[in-house]
């Protein structure tokens, strides 16, 4: 899934260990969410959105196009 | 769920470390770890016994530093500790792990639970038809073991560590 949550923690120069302790996962979950490589769960997705103040659909998108 | 206003970044910054979750995690990894030292270390002291030493090693299995070590004599006392370890120490240590890891460790977690629990399903079964056909040794419970703990252990350093 792609996502903007490198942008958004650079925009605030924060470090993915920095990310990572608040949001309370290891830096390691930070770096493979990052890469697309794991799907967060929804209550860890909200979580991000609450701490950079966007909604979830500007943080993660899962490719979906409306017809 | 958490309240992320008490996670000021400036603050987080100036007191860098783990969260309370990331401390009881670590805490409860460590545990585990040392349990595993525990056992290692009472079979190696005990295995050190010459008079002992392999002393129920069946005839097929070849003498090695291994069998030395797993196939010698215990004392009931040790025998009982270390069984109450396994079952019930390693148990409550792997909830503990569980319980506090985050969503990335413990799906990596599963998916390598899931694996190594395939992995001894074929490869003891196979092994057996095999025996069965005189194609192989009996079945030695303890390489299918090994063998699951490390299909696990790739699983699991995969989706941990992948980039």
């Amino acid at each position: 899934m792609k996502n903007r949550l490198k942008v958004l923690r650079a925009e605030r120069n924060w470090s993915q260990a920095e990310l990572a302790a608040l949001v309370d996962v290891s830096r390691q979950a930070i770096n493979t969410i990052e890469n697309g490589k794991f799907a967060p769960s929804l209550p860890l997705a909200f979580k991000f959105a609450r701490l950079f103040a966007v909604p979830i659909e500007e943080i993660f998108d899962d490719g979906f196009v409306e017809e | 769920m958490t309240d992320l206003s008490k996670n000021d970044p400036a603050e987080q910054r100036a007191n860098p470390g783990l969260t309370p979750r990331a401390k009881r995690f670590r805490w409860s990894f460590a545990a585990l770890v040392g349990m595993g030292f525990a056992v290692g270390w009472l079979l190696r002291t005990t295995s050190y016994d010459a008079g002992k030493r392999a002393a129920m090693r069946p005839d097929h299995v070849e003498p090695s530093a291994v069998s030395d070590i797993v196939m010698t004599p215990l004392d009931n006392w040790t025998a009982l500790a270390m069984a109450a370890l396994f079952l019930f120490g390693m148990p409550l240590l792997s909830y503990l792990y569980l319980h506090y890891a985050d969503e990335h460790e413990r799906h990596a977690n599963l998916w390598a639970s899931t694996n190594a629990l395939y992995a001894a399903m074929a490869l003891a079964p196979a092994w057996h038809v095999l025996w069965m056909g005189r194609l192989v040794p009996p079945l030695n419970l303890w390489v299918v073991v090994v063998v699951s703990t490390l299909v696990s252990l790739v699983t699991w350093a995969w989706l941990k560590f992948r980039r």
